[in-house]
């Protein structure tokens, strides 16, 4: 058990939001290569016709929207959309779980 | 195995993405481990907030506060997807500056005109409001009232509104803000079709070939929409994209086919196209002779500015604005003949060639069409004309009311359609496209609501900007303001809003969930319950009704505008606001109160506290005693079942994600007017427009006007308004997200680099903004994106620190009293 009277600091949050990118197959590289290079920025997957599956970590939604318009405001990205977003704080979202027998989670390699 | 809560929470986000973008993840992630977390999260659906798209969202509620909203995945409309707004939807709620009590100017503890505003009761509010009230029914009559609400009201609100002012006070001066933003769309569906909305819906760009944006920045306003169009484009090599508009703008980052044009011209444009099917022999000559009549429209109507304005004095034709007469294909084709594209490319700036492609996309008959537009088209002094020669083009080639081939008006509100239009929120309007000037609507009207033959009046209703007016001259003086923002939405505030709202003759109610510059210039604030703290119900731009719960409790002592209304109407005797000689022919009615006779009716009392479901609140119905909503609904839905407009029964909506009416035997209707698709088409007909009495559809020959004000050598730049992606309408609401606020915290006057450095200004320097009316200071943005050709600057209006409206003119379509908020001259200096 913790001391009671420790004051607890404030917690710091994490943001983890999922976009989908629409971007002109032509700038579909350059786009990607602009992507990967921002901070907190993981492409999850991309196919051919110009889609890309984004995730954005970041400690408050005010940096996730600066990720989001550096995005948009990229040559050939006509879209972004965002679609599930998940807040916690930071220590929580490091707590390890235990999977139950025959379970696996799998996530995609940054 | 050991993980982190992060990896299985990213996991979870990139699923999602994914099924939605309907990609496999190089890694599948397999059964997800639900977190404890989760399961503390209650999630529910509801509609945005925000505009017409009407996408849903799952709301996620922990200890009766709204967490979490993520992207509807069962959504028809969104699919999982959700743009900047909808995804801060949740905060909207929380601003540090909610209203949660009534404010009163008072001196003294007095009210007092330039009092401060202080807090009172909601008994206090209503005994001032009712003594105004019924003050200005004694001295002056009922049309000395005036009501304001909007297409964000839900559609019992608009629908209890509706009944309050039309057959409680007897007075059809109510009206939408939807008439600043839809009533052209409105007049032209009328026009055209005699029935109003869209006949096709949002499937169509799934199947449509090719789409032409009559001014509208969809990227921008509409982001969801245009994902799905997107993905249509870049999934199908062969579909082209069209972009018109008097800038260039976001949207244009897709078009196969960009063109930037002359304010005004697009009445020329459309006019070319026309005349390009017809002299290139791509008429659908079939479908004409079979389905369409053609007329001629009145020209030479005015502006619909005062009466004693030059441009009203010599319009000849202003007073009979809707006027037309039959003509003959013949006739009509000669009439179009002078609309060659050179001419067209001449007049508009747009070159030759990418008319042509505009042309043949609608002319090839193997290419499916959609047309897509809003505010370029509607906010316009021929918005009714332009909707009209939109839907020429589609009858011309009969590309309409089938998969993909579909002239869609795209809404700015989140129930324009479901409240302003269908409830008929407006001042000539009825339920279900009915009207008052009908004397056997008003009947039927009469018959449902259960209230004495005469009470409804057959004079149609001051509108929108006509109010305004009117408040100014002392003519109206009890005026009620409930969800919108109009001192800060209504063209040319100096000369006409504000003056109104501040008279001393006149007391001015404002309901809001925040302050706003409304708010500012009214006499008495009402703390107001939004979107989840309340039961409510929406119709998106595609006819599709959609309802939610009340998830949570409003801050303070707020109360939803339903309740406000009804609560309101307690405090009136029939006696006092209803004529002696109906009374005495009906003695039944006297001595009761309009709470009685227009919701203790036995229709909207019908349902008991039983029927709502015991797992969300309902703070209106808890306080009336009944199911407020569930009556008002299936009172309402009466007008429209049998006659095109049905509703489902009310519970199906809380099921579904919404349904597109006519709902007919339990299913909806996508495609209307065609065999097979619509139910009310009789069989063998293949096509029957069943608005109108033959059952065609009309083409309409319609000219060229000039605008009511284009730039000359002192005021030299046309100036258009408009919104931006991040802030939603007056920004009464986004403005208090800080993220969307910090993104784009002040409005900017986007110029071209040309214009700037002729008249010695850089990118960020101060300047003065001035029209012939008024003038704000703001800041040259000469990059970002908006790029305004030369000759024509862009200002958004979303900043209350910076009133565009001062300069705008209060110009509007005489048909459909719809301001243009996007042509009138300016000049601009150094401040």
């Amino acid at each position: 058990m913790k001391n009671a009277v420790k004051v607890t600091p404030r917690q710091e949050e994490e943001h983890i939001v999922s976009v989908i990118v629409h971007v002109l197959p032509e700038h579909r590289l350059s786009v990607i290569q602009g992507m990967a290079q921002l901070t907190g920025v993981e492409i999850v997957a991309d196919d051919a016709q110009g889609k890309s599956v984004l995730l954005i970590s970041a400690p408050t939604a005010r940096e996730v929207m600066v990720q989001i318009e550096i995005i948009q405001a990229m040559d050939g990205v006509l879209s972004a959309a965002m679609i599930a977003h998940h807040t916690e704080s930071a220590d929580s979202l490091n707590e390890t779980i235990e999977t139950p027998e025959g379970l696996t989670v799998q996530v995609a390699e940054q | 195995m050991k993980l982190t809560r992060r990896d299985v929470v990213k996991a979870q986000a990139a699923a999602a993405a994914a099924s939605v973008a309907g990609i496999s993840l190089p890694t599948q992630a397999t059964n997800l481990i639900a977190s404890s977390e989760d399961n503390r999260i209650q999630w529910d659906k509801a509609p945005c907030r925000f505009c017409g798209t009407g996408c849903s969202v799952s709301v996620g509620t922990k200890k009766g506060k709204v967490v979490a909203t993520h992207g509807d995945q069962l959504a028809p409309v969104n699919r999982g997807l959700n743009c900047i707004k909808g995804y801060f939807l949740a905060k909207i709620l929380y601003g540090r500056d909610r209203l949660t009590q009534p404010m009163l100017r008072k001196r003294n503890g007095k009210y007092d005109k330039n009092g401060e505003f202080t807090p009172v009761s909601w008994d206090e509010a209503f005994d001032i409001m009712a003594e105004k009230w019924k003050a200005t029914l004694k001295a002056k009559g009922p049309d000395a009232l005036g009501m304001f609400g909007s297409g964000q009201w839900t559609v019992w609100e608009g629908y209890a509104a509706s009944k309050l002012m039309k057959a409680g006070f007897r007075t059809n001066n109510i009206e939408p803000n939807a008439r600043h933003c839809m009533a052209s769309a409105v007049a032209g569906f009328i026009r055209t079709f005699g029935i109003d909305e869209p006949m096709g819906c949002y499937d169509d760009l799934e199947h449509a070939d090719a789409f032409v944006l009559w001014g509208s920045n969809m990227a921008e306003m509409h982001p969801i929409l245009w994902t799905r169009l997107t993905d249509r484009r870049l999934s199908y090599p062969h579909v082209k994209v069209a972009v018109l508009s008097t800038f260039e703008h976001r949207s244009f980052d897709l078009a196969d086919i960009p063109m930037v044009f002359k304010p005004q011209t697009d009445l020329i444009i459309a006019n070319a196209i026309a005349n390009y099917i017809i002299q290139n022999n791509k008429v659908n000559t079939d479908f004409v002779r079979q389905h369409v009549n053609f007329r001629k429209g009145m020209t030479d109507i005015g502006y619909g500015l005062r009466p004693e304005h030059p441009l009203e004095q010599k319009a000849k034709n202003a007073a009979k604005a809707g006027a037309s007469e039959g003509i003959d294909f013949d006739t009509y084709a000669a009439y179009v003949a002078d609309y060659t594209l050179e001419y067209a490319a001449q007049e508009s700036g747009v070159p030759l060639n990418r008319l042509q492609e505009l042309a043949e996309l609608y002319a090839d008959p193997n290419r499916k069409v959609m047309s897509l537009w809003t505010m370029g088209v509607n906010q316009h002094t021929r918005g009714v004309w332009m909707n009209n020669l939109i839907y020429n083009l589609h009858l011309l080639t009969g590309k309409i009311s089938e998969p993909g081939n579909s002239p869609f008006s795209l809404t700015g509100q989140p129930s324009a359609c479901g409240t302003a239009r269908e409830v008929g929120t407006f001042a000539h309007r009825l339920p279900a496209d009915l009207v008052v000037a009908n004397e056997k609507h008003r009947r039927f009207a009469e018959d449902i609501w259960r209230i004495p033959e005469g009470i409804i009046p057959g004079k149609v209703g001051a509108h929108a900007v006509l109010h305004n007016r009117l408040l100014k001259d002392g003519d109206m003086n009890c005026y009620w303001v409930q969800v919108n923002n109009n001192m800060q939405a209504a063209p040319n505030m100096n000369e006409e809003t504000y003056p109104g709202y501040r008279n001393p003759d006149n007391f001015i109610v404002v309901s809001d969930a925040y302050p706003t510059v409304t708010c500012e210039a009214a006499d008495l604030i009402l703390p107001t319950a939004m979107w989840v703290e309340k039961e409510g119900a929406y119709g998106n731009a595609e006819r599709r009704t959609q309802f939610w719960y009340q998830l949570t409790q409003a801050p303070g002592e707020a109360k939803s505008d339903l309740w406000q209304l009804m609560e309101f109407s307690k405090r009136f005797l029939t006696d006092e606001v209803w004529p002696q000689d109906i009374l005495d022919a009906n003695p039944d009615y006297r001595g009761r109160t309009l709470f009685d006779v227009l919701y203790r009716n036995g229709n909207v009392d019908r349902f008991g506290m039983d029927e709502v479901n015991k797992d969300y609140g309902n703070h209106e119905s808890e306080d009336f005693g009944f199911y407020v909503q569930k009556g008002l609904f299936e009172e309402y839905a009466q007008f429209g079942r049998d006659h095109g407009h049905d509703l489902a029964p009310f519970e199906r909506y809380h099921e579904t994600r919404g349904l597109r009416w006519p709902v007919v035997n339990g299913k909806e209707t996508q495609w209307r007017y065609r065999e097979g698709y619509d139910p009310y088409v009789e069989p063998g007909r293949g096509v029957q427009f069943y608005g109108k009495p033959d059952g065609r559809a009309i083409i309409f020959a319609l000219p060229y006007e000039p605008p009511a004000e284009s730039p000359d050598d002192e005021y030299d730049l046309w100036l258009s308004t408009g919104r931006v992606l991040e802030h939603w309408h007056s920004g009464s609401m986004t403005q208090r997200v800080p993220e969307l606020y910090k993104a784009v915290p002040d409005a900017l006057c986007y110029m071209h680099p040309e214009d700037a450095r002729e008249r010695g200004l850089r990118r960020g320097d101060e300047i003065k903004v001035t029209s012939r009316r008024g003038e704000i200071r703001t800041r040259v943005e000469t990059r970002g994106r908006n790029k305004p050709p030369k000759g024509l600057v862009f200002v958004p209006w979303f900043d209350a620190s910076q009133l565009i409206n001062k300069c705008t003119l209060d110009a509007i379509d005489p048909i459909s009293k719809q301001t243009d908020f996007k042509k009138c001259a300016v000049k601009i200096a150094k401040a």
